[in-house]
């Protein structure tokens, strides 16, 4: 294969394909973006530095390196939905190889087809992320003091950015590499015994967390977090393949569709809960620990302080959640790019758009909704001081009324996600029952 | 009709997860041989296509192309062989959707490591034969399925195979132009030499074949010579 | 015609009046113009004459209808060639073809190698008739395409038979 033929075929030019490779740009280019604010703030060297003029985040030298730690890790949450960007359209990207292969491709060709689509996106990426660093960091520097924590970029920043593209792409071919599959995936992947142990050990995993928070610190909190998201994956597939039987028995065939879809492949759905159960555990948390601060009087004086830094984090985190739903939608975009012939044999049914968009949104809010909800009320629940091993407050009744309505909050958040799903994904329903589309492969 | 097989199957079984598709199949092809394979839907046709093709790995038994047993060979190599060695017209969705119809003819050179001019030029000249050149930048959602199936065709053909396995070459054609495309199969494998193995519900196609190979629940059910 | 054949067939089973064997034939294709006596009596005659049968009983009477016919060696090898063969495919021959297979399935014979060995026959006559390279006559060519497309239809018959075949000695095994 030449590089020309390499850099051809790797770029799949469907429109699913085409939409999941700008997403993975997308947050790959962010992630970068957060990397080199990492970098940038690492640049400043470890004295402490004037708070006149840097956010107490950045001048202070203690809270600096804190800082780059929480940029380092939401870029690689982010690139974690890269990583979900990759995987959607399983079933018409693996269409797509099963051609390449019966035209003669090997194994590696396929392995280096996807590596190299998927390290391109990566190189557009870390491209990108320079000037959406720029951007970031003009929009915090019009927010007030406390909250300018991007310094602005400079000529040298330039430097970082070479890194930050070769980082990028590298993490994208890394990506891609794991990613790929030899064969067709076996569809008992996703066993019962799978989901059961995960049921078990997720919280096994979370109590262990957090009772040995106080003597082993982040390790303990990293325990804590990697049970939580265990519990939610497999909470999820239950709860998900749950869902799709009950459609599954219903007499109306749109329905069935959907159940069949979910029951069939509910891996991408329970993944993107996982992810958002994670962020709504999160978020809870950090509600919890503002209202802590709200509390105790004697820190009054750096309200502002803490505020800031839990507010800023709620928003990195709504940010991920927002493109983690926005990952679930391209991901019902893209089966529905999939599953046209079905949907244009619905057409001469009598199925039409008010009835299919009812379907969707069903879809979505099934996954979205709890998922977030549960995610908030445990957070809530459990709280920062818990998870980090700082110190516990007594259970206050004042946390369970924000913990309900946090709940209630993300509940609503998710119906109104897959509201929006609906009203985003129109047109493409509308292609969808388009009965030229009987004619399509 | 005479020299090594270049295609061999010898008790060749095959199981999906639920049903078995078949139970010890065995056959040869002669260079320059054509073949077609018959019987009822379902009694495992393709699969035997499949099963020569390397698509499928057979649970038991043996695929030999070319004198070479295709489970001793490393992925890498069986892929090359598959590329250069046999070409495979398939009953449904074999092209890249995402391709023009050049490229996906170019398919198994330019993956052989081919510049692309050149491989358009063999490309463009089997798009010529099998009658659709009109619609080399046409993508598969553009054709109607007999386009598509000339298309898949052209693309088995291009890197001069020495086995050409056809699953309902001209099933989706009306039967002009079926024989037409057929008279194009049997010319390029007949010019080159090459063995032909085709899967088929048409006895007119079947009729072109040297011999007839049928099919019963997975198992040959008669092999008669048709010389 | 094979109407001898189809004689030495109904006799195969055992020796019998030249009535039984009008009755066994009409049994056989109780669809068909019944076999008239008259024929089944010539018929008989020529075969005796040919020593394919012999008469192995006369009762007193001493009339054609007393008389009862058996197969001789060389009869039984002429009914099992005659069953071997294909019929050449040719216009019309489908009826000989199905009397073959009637009497093959009747009397116990390879009916499923006969109709593999008629398949391959009929197949081999389409393909004469298209590599007949197409000369200027306006006619020949749609009578080609008749022939070809009766021919076709003939195969499909003989598929199904198989099938049928294969499925009844399936369930009797
Ligand atoms: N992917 C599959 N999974 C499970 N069973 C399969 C699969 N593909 C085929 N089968 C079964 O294997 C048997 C043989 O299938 P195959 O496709 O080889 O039949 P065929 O002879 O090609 O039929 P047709 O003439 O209809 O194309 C059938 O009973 C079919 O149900
Ligand atoms: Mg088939």
């Amino acid at each position: 294969m030449t590089l020309e033929t390499l850099v051809q075929l790797s770029r799949s030019r469907t429109p699913a394909d085409r939409s999941r490779v700008q997403l993975a740009t997308a947050t790959l280019a962010l992630s970068g973006a957060l990397l080199l604010g990492a970098l940038r703030i690492a640049r400043l060297g470890k004295g402490d530095l004037s708070e006149g003029v840097y956010s107490n985040y950045v001048a202070e030298s203690g809270l600096r390196s804190g800082l780059i730690a929480i940029l380092i890790i939401l870029a690689v949450l982010t690139g974690g939905l890269a990583v979900q960007a990759l995987r959607l359209g399983t079933a018409a990207r693996e269409r797509r190889l099963d051609a390449l292969r019966l035209a003669g491709a090997s194994r590696k060709q396929l392995r280096q087809l996807t590596v190299t689509d998927a390290a391109i996106a990566g190189l557009v990426g870390g491209l990108l992320s320079g000037p959406a660093y720029l951007l970031l960091s003009l929009l915090f520097g019009a927010l007030p003091r406390m909250a300018r924590i991007l310094p602005g970029a400079e000529v040298l920043d330039l430097a970082l950015w070479i890194p930050v593209v070769i980082a990028m792409t590298a993490a994208g071919a890394v990506i891609g590499s794991l990613l790929h599959r030899d064969g067709p995936l076996p569809p008992a992947a996703e066993s019962a015994a799978h989901r059961r142990t995960g049921i078990i050990a997720g919280p096994v995993l979370i109590v262990l967390g957090l009772l040995t928070s106080r003597y082993l610190g982040y390790i303990a909190s990293t325990i804590a977090l990697a049970g939580i998201a265990l519990l939610f994956l497999s909470m999820s597939a239950v709860w998900i393949r749950a869902v799709g039987r009950r459609l599954q028995r219903s007499s109306d065939p749109a329905y069935m569709l959907t159940g069949l879809r979910l029951v069939t492949d509910s891996r991408p759905a329970s993944r993107i809960c996982m992810l958002l159960g994670c962020c709504g555990f999160l978020a809870g948390t950090m509600a919890n620990a503002i209202a802590g601060v709200h509390a105790e009087n004697d820190r009054g004086g750096h309200a502002a302080f803490y505020t800031t830094g839990f507010g800023l984090t709620i928003a990195g985190l709504a940010l991920v959640a927002l493109t983690a739903m926005a990952g679930l939608i391209v991901g019902v975009a893209d089966q529905l790019v999939d599953q046209r012939r079905q949907f244009a044999s619905l057409t001469a049914l009598g199925v039409d758009l008010p009835f299919l968009r009812r379907v969707i949104r069903r879809q979505l809010t099934a996954v979205a909704a709890p998922a977030l909800a549960t995610g908030l009320l445990l957070g809530t629940l459990i709280g920062l001081g818990r998870v980090v091993g700082g110190a516990v407050d007594p259970f206050e009744p004042g946390t369970l009324l924000i913990a309900v309505a946090l709940t209630a909050g993300g509940w609503v958040l998710g119906q109104l996600g897959g509201t929006a799903a609906g009203y985003l994904l129109r047109n493409q329903l509308r292609d969808a029952l388009d009965p030229e589309n009987l004619r399509a492969a | 009709m005479s020299g090594q097989p270049v295609l061999e199957l010898e008790s060749v079984e095959y199981s999906y997860r639920r049903n078995t598709a078949l139970r010890g199949v065995s056959l040869e092809l002669k260079p320059g041989e054509v073949v077609a394979v018959t019987g009822a839907s379902g009694c495992g046709k393709s699969t035997l296509l499949h099963c020569a093709a390397g698509i499928l790995a057979p649970d038991a038994g043996v695929v030999r192309v070319d004198g070479q047993d295709l489970s001793a060979l490393p992925e890498e190599r069986r892929a090359a062989l598959r590329r250069t060695k046999v070409g495979i017209v398939l009953q449904f969705g074999q092209l890249v959707p995402d391709l023009p119809l050049i490229d996906n003819v170019a398919l198994p050179l330019l993956l052989d490591g081919h510049e692309r001019g050149e491989a358009h030029v063999a490309a463009r000249h089997w798009l010529e034969q099998v009658g659709i050149a009109d619609d080399a930048d046409a993508v598969p959602s553009e054709l109607s399925g007999g386009q598509t199936q000339r298309a898949a065709l052209a693309r088995a053909l291009v890197t001069g195979p020495s086995v050409v396995l056809a699953d309902e070459p001209t099933g989706s054609l009306d039967s002009r132009a079926g024989q037409e495309l057929l008279d194009v199969l049997l010319q390029a494998a007949r010019y080159r030499g090459a063995a032909l193995l085709m899967v088929t519900h048409d006895n007119v196609v079947a009729s072109s074949a040297d011999r007839e190979i049928r099919l019963r629940d997975g198992l040959i059910q008669h092999e008669v010579s048709l010389r | 015609m094979a109407t001898a054949e189809l004689v030495l067939g109904l006799l195969s089973s055992g020796p019998a009046h030249g009535y039984d064997v009008k009755r066994g034939h009409d049994a056989w294709f109780p669809d068909s113009r019944p076999l008239a006596f008259g024929q089944v009596y010539t018929t008989l005659g020529r075969l005796e004459r040919d020593g394919l049968v012999e008469v192995v009983d006369k009762t007193s009477g001493g009339g054609p209808d007393r008389t009862v016919y058996a197969l001789t060696s060389k009869g039984r090898d002429h009914l099992a060639d005659w069953l071997t063969d294909p019929v050449p495919p040719a216009w019309g021959s489908a009826d000989e073809v199905l009397r073959k297979l009637v009497a093959a399935i009747r009397t116990g014979g390879d009916a499923a190698g006969f109709l593999a060995r008629q398949r391959a026959s009929h197949l081999r006559r389409i393909r004469e008739l298209r590599e007949t390279p197409a000369d200027d006559d306006p006619t020949s060519p749609l009578v080609r395409e008749y022939i070809v497309a009766h021919l076709d239809a003939d195969l499909r018959w003989l598929d199904s038979a198989l099938d049928r075949i294969s499925e009844q000695r399936g369930a009797h095994q």
